[in-house]
């Protein structure tokens, strides 16, 4: 105890070399911990940014549908399905699908209809959320809502009419004219220049297509693995119904979110490589200016050992104390970013390999978002002071009064 | 639509005339089958419509499909080949609904909304009302005699009827998507009862066959015409004329979109 | 008074306690390291994306019709004769400039139809420098000349079409008067870039074919893209072909930078250069932090010495002065010292770079519309950052300086050196 209490006043002796020490100190984490947040936040935003907006965790289809996408190639059963799903805790939209030719005023392009149970769908994407102008659609909507570069081409802004021509499941000429209720923002590649969302209903009175549905999109209840959840999603299917995480549908944003985890794996390296020369200087500093007053405490008796447990002490204080402030000062910055974060928007719409970007980054923070940090910082305060520390103890007294 | 993945019609079938068969003239003395000429005579037959010839008449169109089968009634105008009208009157859910051709324009008028649409670009690989026909079809411009080379054979027995076959290759430059067409011509009255359409790799992809000849007006033609996709076994679509008139008081202003709604 | 110059003294002082100097000046060093080294990084990787989207897209500046931008189509065209072609090149940074038509077709086989859009490109004139995607030209090869009937299909497309090498395709499109034509090719080679976008729904066609075809006059095209060798420059030069251009053919032509052509694209640039940019800012306040830190406990501890220069005469002008002059020294050896440190690992970097898939494990490289970022990080810092950040050290450890210099200036003789 008499050794700490010496630490303790040593410390607060020379307050103005000890604030310094700690102030560089508490940055250097402060520093640490919110990169971390903000880039943890970066990858979960990407990762958050693709399934969101349009993939969901997992999807279901008929065999051999993605390959061949056909109006006939619906999936059994689908309401049992939706609802097994629902009861093991999942949730679930079901989707159909269809090709056809949609027209302006005075243009026609090649449309993709999509029809959407409107409630289940809104948990499921977050489509209904990335509404330009207009707005989405309604329970038993008759409208239609079409992605921004389709508008665009066929010159159809809220208010307009789209007329669609497609060919129905009896063979018929299926068209009809619907309002434009809404248009959307960028979301993805696909929906952007070809995108129709329309309800149920009028999906299956155009196309004549009473029951069946072609996908089911589907999110793991919160807290199930995703491996985990896409097999038990799959044994709650009807036969012959294709159950795939989003990984195994879109291998090549798989393969790149892992390549920016690396990325920021590399940055984060950087990163507290340069705070552990900070750390390194000012250990530095802080043992080796105080050489003289060591070496006469080594004069009057103090041991190796003992300067040692002082050293350590000390820095364990200023150390202990730098965290405090480091923490203190991280907490509100954190969450502000993790709640508001940095908006980017001013890049404008953006997008990445056909899926569309929110321009604001926020902050992931969990406990490791702290944890992480604090004990690097120990492990780099530790390495840093142990060399001066060691000088410092086996100095000869003359020679360290001397300096 | 569910048709956009079928294979191309051939491009002979809008020379023939999809929405008016053109019926073959009373002609000059054909050339004997020895003499060179013979093939593009022939082929001239096939492809030439009465030019300048109008008609007006009734359609029946039927699709059998894997999923379905269809039936529909139409009404029809031609004026040459640059022309065309067609119309539903059955089924009555689309009665009204019509398609206009007018040169290399397209336009489809949709009776139950009333809006026309113009068939532009990448929509032009879309079924025609539903058919195996494609709306390129009726708009693409092949001249047989033009774009292949010819040399006539003696064909298979079709309905118990001898038969000339021509076999045409395509010129290395003609823009055409067949690797060789056979075209069967009976040897009687050198009317043609059958096309045969290969890819490239010299594969039957397609047929059409040309039945019921009768002598309308001066004209004759093949009322009863079925096309036959070979690499979907059941599936064909089937058109037959029982009513028609040539000759009619027809003039290109009749083509027109306003037309389209008045009717 | 008399006696060493201030500078002189000021340089003695900081060599007399070798070992803080030594401490402070080994952070000054790495500090630059770092500086330099991660913003090495983060200018070569914009630079090299840049470069991507330019061979992407239309080059870094793109020559178009003034409303082609908004909504592409055929009949909005540039004349791109002779003449104007070499002017543009004539243009001091103007690496290359190459004509091209695009636009959308539909494609034809015995086995299906199928839409696509096409690029329609002189093969004298590209390269994979000015087109990305002939990187990932799988099989067979590109076109003879601009007059050739070859096609060149994306793989999904050609699987699609149900074709191969040497087999028909028939192209329509509407062409400048509305009308709708084809033309006949032949698969003369197959793309194959991994991304399903461009696999099928992406085809290239020699120039001048189309040109007839589509009844456009010679040297007709939809877009002239220019590439330069310093994609810093694109706006300017933007702007002056533009003025250039203006008095040539009017104002229905517009010379845009690639960042106006492809909104998207310097999007998700501007997005990580932000990205780095912030990193850069982190790494250069933890510098600047160890810096003053060091600085400020190597003054503070000196206040005797200075009690004691201030007895024997010395003014707090001169005091302010000479650490002052001890900051400048530091930051001096501290440049040099950055400077020696960082000159190897920044050479290595440059050339051989180093390769992040080994480090992260993965195997395919990042992909942008199908054209693959390489794995491989080079350095190649930008001659102004660099004197950014040596002139950000120098201002840091002046910085770091001054209010220990201010103390010097006040210190009291009889209580400086009243403390031991």
């Amino acid at each position: 105890m008499d050794d700490l209490k010496l630490a303790w006043r040593n410390v607060w002796r020379n307050t103005r070399r000890s604030i310094v020490t700690i102030a560089a100190t508490a940055l250097a984490l402060f520093v640490m911990i919110v990169y971390s947040g903000l880039v943890v936040g970066y990858i979960d935003g990407l990762q958050r940014n693709i399934l969101d907006m349009e993939i969901g965790e997992i999807q279901a289809h008929e065999a051999g549908y993605r390959e061949k996408p056909s109006l006939y190639s619906a999936i059994g059963d689908a309401p049992g399905f939706v609802a097994a799903l629902e009861g093991a805790g999942f949730r679930a939209s079901p989707r159909l699908l269809a090709t056809g030719l949609g027209a302006g005023p005075d243009n026609s392009a090649g449309i993709q209809l999509i029809a959407i149970d409107v409630e289940r769908d809104a948990k499921v994407v977050e489509v209904s959320q990335h509404v330009s102008r207009g707005a989405w659609l309604q329970t038993a909507d008759t409208g239609v809502v079409l992605g921004w570069r389709l508008a665009e081409t066929l010159n159809l802004g809220v208010g307009g009419e789209l007329v669609v021509l497609s060919q129905g499941a009896d063979g018929s000429m299926a068209n009809e004219v619907y309002p434009v209720r809404g248009v959307l923002r960028g979301i993805s590649d696909g929906i952007d220049r070809a995108g129709v969302f329309m309800t149920h209903a009028s999906f299956r009175e155009l196309m004549v297509f009473p029951e069946g549905s072609h996908q089911i999109v589907i999110r793991a209840p919160a807290g199930m693995e995703l491996s985990e959840a896409t097999r038990r999603a799959a044994s709650l299917a009807p036969q012959g119904t294709e159950v795939a995480s989003w990984k195994q549908l879109k291998p090549m944003l798989a393969s790149m979110l892992d390549g920016a985890r690396g990325a920021t794996q590399v940055m984060a390296f950087v990163v507290y490589f340069a705070v552990g020369i900070v750390i390194l200087n000012a250990m530095l500093m802080a043992v080796f200016e105080r050489i003289r007053e060591l070496g006469v405490l080594k004069a009057i008796g103090f041991s190796p050992a003992g300067i040692l447990r002082l050293i350590v002490l000390e820095t364990g204080i200023q150390t202990a104390v730098a965290i405090a402030v480091g923490i203190v000062l991280a907490i509100p910055t954190n969450l502000y970013m993790s709640r508001v974060g940095l908006d980017l928007s001013v890049l404008g719409n953006m997008s990445l390999m056909g899926v569309a970007w929110d321009p604001i980054w926020r902050s992931s923070v969990t406990s490791s978002t702290y944890v992480t940090p604090t004990v690097s910082l120990l492990v780099i305060v530790a390495l840093a002071v142990t060399y001066p520390a060691l000088r410092a103890a086996w100095i000869r007294p003359l020679d360290a009064i001397r300096d | 639509m569910t048709l956009c993945t079928r294979r191309i019609a051939m491009g002979a079938l809008c020379a023939l005339g999809l929405t008016m068969q053109r019926p073959a003239l009373a002609w000059a003395a054909p050339p004997s089958p020895e003499d060179p000429d013979f093939a593009a005579y022939l082929l001239d037959r096939v492809d030439d419509l009465a030019r300048g010839d109008s008609s007006h008449g009734k359609m029946q169109m039927f699709v059998k499909t894997e999923r379905w089968e269809r039936s529909m009634t139409m009404e029809v105008w031609s004026l040459g080949q640059d022309y065309s009208l067609v119309r539903i009157l059955e089924p009555k859910k689309e009665r009204g609904t019509a398609t206009l051709k007018s040169h290399k324009d397209l336009f489809t008028y949709l009776s139950k909304t009333g809006r026309t649409i113009k068939i532009s670009g990448a929509s032009m690989g879309g079924s025609w009302m539903g058919s195996h026909f494609t709306n390129d079809d009726l708009v693409k411009d092949t001249r047989l005699s033009r774009d292949f080379d010819t040399v006539v054979k003696d064909g298979p027995k079709i309905e118990g009827e001898a038969t000339w076959a021509l076999v045409l290759t395509p010129k290395r430059k003609a823009v055409v998507v067949w690797g060789r067409i056979d075209v069967m011509v009976r040897k009687s009255d050198l009317l043609p009862v059958g096309q045969l359409f290969y890819s490239e790799d010299q594969k039957p992809v397609r047929k059409m066959e040309f039945h019921d000849f009768k002598t309308v007006d001066g004209h004759e033609l093949a009322t009863r015409i079925r096309m036959t996709p070979l690499d979907k076994p059941g599936e064909y679509t089937e058109v037959r004329y029982p009513e028609i008139d040539f000759g009619v008081d027809l003039t290109p202003e009749f083509f027109s979109v306003a037309q389209l709604k008045a009717l | 008074m008399p006696g060493p110059r201030l500078p002189t003294l000021a340089w003695r002082n900081i060599w007399r306690n070798r070992r803080r100097t030594l401490i402070t000046l080994v952070g000054i060093a790495f500090g630059t390291l770092l500086a330099v080294l991660s913003t090495g990084i983060g200018d070569s990787s914009y630079a090299e994306m840049i470069d991507y989207a330019a061979r992407l897209g239309g080059g870094h500046v793109v020559v178009q019709h003034a409303d082609y931008q908004k909504l592409p189509a055929l009949n909005k065209t540039v004349a791109a004769s002779e003449d104007l072609l070499q002017r543009v090149a004539a243009h001091p940074d103007v690496r290359a400039v190459v004509p091209r038509i695009r636009g959308g077709a539909m494609l034809a086989t015995s086995s299906n139809n199928v839409g696509s859009g096409f690029i329609g490109i002189d093969p004298a004139l590209e390269s994979n420098q000015t087109l990305g995607l002939l990187d990932a030209l799988a099989e067979g090869e590109m076109f003879a000349t601009a007059d050739d009937e070859g096609i060149i299909l994306g793989r999904a497309l050609a699987e699609n079409l149900d074709v191969g090498l040497g087999k028909k395709v028939v192209y329509t499109l509407t062409n400048k008067d509305g009308e709708i034509v084809s033309g006949l090719s032949r698969v003369s080679g197959i793309l194959d870039t991994g991304a399903a976008e461009v696999d099928s729904g992406i085809c290239l066609l020699p120039l001048r074919t189309l040109q007839q075809l589509l009844g456009y006059a010679p040297g007709e095209v939809t877009q002239i893209a220019v590439f330069l060798d310093n994609h810093r420059d694109a706006t300017e030069i933007a702007h002056q072909i533009g003025a250039d251009l203006q008095g040539q053919l009017g104002s229905v032509v517009t010379a845009l930078p690639w960042d106006e052509a492809m909104p998207d694209l310097a999007g998700f640039v501007t997005m990580k250069v932000t990205g780095s940019l912030i990193m850069q800012l982190i790494i250069t306040l933890l510098i600047t932090a160890g810096i003053f830190n060091t600085l400020f406990v190597s003054v503070m501890e000196r206040m005797r010495e200075l009690g004691i220069l201030a007895a024997i005469g010395f003014t707090s002008r001169q005091l302010f002065a000479l650490v002052v002059w001890e900051s400048l020294w530091i930051a001096c050896c501290g440049i040099v010292a950055g400077v020696l440190l960082t000159a190897w690992p920044y050479y290595y970097l440059a050339t051989t770079g180093f390769d992040t898939a080994a480090m992260t494990g993965t195997q395919a490289g990042t992909q942008v519309s199908g054209i693959t970022m390489s794995q491989v990080l080079y350095v190649e810092i930008y001659p102004d950052h660099a004197a950014v950040i040596g002139v950000a050290i120098v201002l840091a450890t002046l910085l770091a300086g001054i209010y220990p210099a201010y103390r010097a200036g006040r210190v009291s003789p009889v209580e400086a050196i009243r403390t031991v």
